[in-house]
């Protein structure tokens, strides 16, 4: 089933969590809610599930209308960052849960759990009580009882969050794979950007309430829509200079922008990624930024160094294979250049310019 | 020669013991000593006196509807201040521990400002025939106002430190708000209800300042069992002040055995829950399982089959 807010806000005395949130999520994808602590992402996911009653705008399910329904009505799965096990209960009896208030017959109730407890692979743990089961167990107890009132939502949040490295990496691929095998249409929240690109179809990333950018992994990373995204999505660098008259400068570093003709120079931001940038002994012209190596720390694989820009005096970090680093010849304290094959440019209130320099 | 510290533990355990024993061990050994002074059978008779049987009896009663009341007051308060944001939340939460700030001889006056013979209500209750003061409604008015923080305060501590998540829980999964109660809350705070409960009930029984002001202390009618031991023992029947006196100390020790049985089951709970979660466990998609096996939707799985690379 689909899912849709419009113009959903929502505000808790004068801190505002949602801020005229409207998106889309089609029947069966599997979609992740990507911002920092903050940024309204659970406050979202709890509207959803009916949990908070918007101030103004619409939740639709599945094409009815339910942002007045309470969450009972709503036949939405939904687990908890801290899973919310009940535990006064047996493993059994949390499964069963939302079958018994349903009035299910006792017959029925016992073969789903039995079922969903296989699924989940904690088959003759259901006399367990949750105290007793370890955190990987607790999630898959909470997932099974989220999915015995067979929901066409899935909602989850944070489902990774309160587990160990390890687990977690293991996870991602379980709820892709729940989520192929049961045709549902899933959305978990995540602060963790990996996560997020690893895992879902579309991100959506937010901040402060708004959605900033929605779009699949590999769009938003490379076509950032703005300064946030670019900047969240991590391993950027960071270069201040202006546009004016078509270009933008950033120290040594010139290129067309013809979105800004005007004369008044603005302050605009450039954003270059690790990986998309070359150092040099020597410039090439036009396209490069002088930079002075002020550290180098070689760790083995890699050579970490730390560079600050001359012209704007921004820090710029960037990673050589040991043997590149040997091959340059550079020391700490040494002047060099900074050659980018492809970066952002971003105007305060501006719209992103993606460049791609040179050939590639 | 003997560790300075070891001197120090031994000095101040004995001084606490020391403490322990004069304030607490010697008068309970007292009251118990004088109550048999006189022989068992001057013990019974002294319990066997109309007058003492209907002290025990009113007591009971107004236990009866003090407790319960302050379990639905407690429940109530704990529900709305644990569960709920709201504005003046924190003057509540004040003014429900007013009655132990207060003393308790104030709290009667309360009373009998309000609906004493010259009291504010006192003139339209007398022309109705009702009697508050100086008789039982008084009593459990009073015994009330001063006992209800009692299982409130314990359930607010609780609730709050609980949230919100299990109750949330419970509706998404299709529970109704009395169901979500029952199912949920309920066995979730019960442990937490009873201690709150068991120490209302002593107060309750034990309550002397704010009743004796509203009592009038009308012989076989409106004494409860510490007024009736203070009578006695005005009227120099030191034998038998403390042998009902005793009945009070026997609830007093049954009390303190039951908050320890209680106290000892919640944290055998809370133990288990720090056992589990040093015992980890890695997570599903780490066996490997070669089992085909059917869906909980009724379909027929792909191989749930996971290889290490």
């Amino acid at each position: 089933m689909n899912v849709e807010a419009a113009n959903v806000s929502k505000r808790f005395g004068v801190y505002t969590a949602l801020d005229d949130v409207s998106l889309e999520v089609p029947a069966g994808s599997l979609l992740a809610l990507l911002g920092p602590s903050g940024s309204g992402k659970t406050t979202l996911l709890r509207v959803i599930a009916g949990l908070e009653v918007p101030d103004s705008g619409r939740i639709v399910i599945g094409g009815e209308d339910v942002t007045r329904r309470p969450p009972r009505q709503r036949n939405v799965g939904l687990v908890f960052q801290h899973y919310a096990l009940f535990g006064h209960m047996s493993v059994f009896e949390n499964v069963a849960f939302g079958l018994r208030v349903r009035g299910l017959p006792q017959r029925e109730v016992q073969e789903r759990v039995e079922e969903l407890l296989a699924y989940v692979q904690l088959e003759g743990l259901g006399c367990r009580f949750p105290a007793e089961l370890s955190g990987g167990q607790r999630q898959r107890v909470a997932l099974a009882r989220a999915l015995a009132i067979r929901p066409k939502v899935l909602l989850l949040d944070e489902p990774f969050g309160a587990l160990d490295a390890k687990v977690r990496v293991e996870l991602r691929q379980s709820l892709r794979r729940l989520h192929e095998e049961m045709h549902l249409t899933s959305i978990f929240v995540t602060h963790d950007q990996e996560e997020a690109f690893e895992v879902a179809d579309e991100v959506v990333v937010m901040n402060r309430g708004r959605i900033e950018q929605v779009g699949a992994p590999h769009h938003l990373f490379q076509c950032p829509a703005n300064a946030f995204v670019a900047d969240f999505l991590g391993d950027v660098n960071v270069l201040h200079g202006c546009v004016s008259c078509g270009r933008a400068s950033f120290g040594g570093l010139e290129i067309p922008y013809p979105e800004y003709p005007g004369e008044t120079p603005l302050p605009a931001t450039a954003y270059l990624r690790n990986h998309e940038m070359e150092l040099r002994r020597t410039g090439n012209g036009e396209m490069h930024v002088a930079v002075r190596i002020a550290h180098a720390k070689n760790t083995g694989p890699a050579v970490k160094l730390m560079l600050i820009a001359q012209p704007c005096r921004s820090t710029l970090h960037l990673e050589l294979r040991p043997e590149e680093w040997e091959r340059l010849g550079l020391a700490i304290g040494d002047t060099a250049y900074i050659v980018p094959r492809r970066l952002s440019v971003f105007v305060t209130e501006g719209p992103a310019t993606q460049t791609t320099l040179g050939k590639e | 020669m003997m560790d300075e510290r070891r001197i120090v533990r031994i000095l101040l355990t004995t001084l606490a013991l020391g403490f322990l024993g004069l304030f607490l061990v010697v008068p309970l050994v007292l009251v118990f000593a004088q109550a048999f002074s006189a022989g068992l059978g001057a013990y019974v008779a002294a319990i066997a006196q109309p007058d003492a049987l209907s002290a025990i009896r009113l007591s009971l009663i107004v236990a009866l509807i003090t407790v319960p009341l302050n379990t639905i007051f407690g429940l109530a308060a704990g529900w709305s201040i644990g569960k709920f944001d709201f504005r003046g939340k924190g003057l509540l939460v004040t003014l429900i521990e007013l009655p132990v700030a207060v003393s308790p001889v104030v709290s009667g006056l309360v009373f009998v400002l309000l609906f004493g013979a010259q009291g504010l209500a006192g003139g339209w209750l007398a022309a109705r025939g009702i009697e508050v003061i100086f008789a039982v409604p008084g009593i459990v008015l009073a015994t009330t106002f001063v006992t209800f923080p009692y299982v409130a305060r314990e359930l607010i501590a609780f609730m709050q430190s609980q949230g919100n998540e299990a109750e949330e829980a419970a509706l998404v999964l299709g529970a109704g708000g009395v169901q979500t109660f029952l199912r949920v809350t309920l066995p979730n705070i019960k442990w937490s209800l009873l201690y709150g409960v068991i120490q209302a009930n002593a107060r309750t029984l034990g309550e002397f300042g704010a009743v004796s002001v509203v009592s009038g202390h009308i012989r076989g009618e409106t004494n409860t069992i510490p007024l009736h031991v203070e009578i006695l023992y005005n009227e120099y029947s030191f034998a038998a002040a403390f042998s009902v006196a005793s009945l009070l100390v026997v609830v007093a020790l049954l009390t303190l055995a039951a908050k320890r049985a209680v106290g000892w089951r919640a944290a055998r709970r809370r133990a288990a829950a720090e056992r589990a979660a040093i015992h980890r466990e890695t997570g599903w998609a780490d066996r490997p399982s070669a089992r085909t096996s059917s869906l909980p939707g009724g379909r027929p799985a792909a191989k749930v089959t996971t290889v290490e690379v």
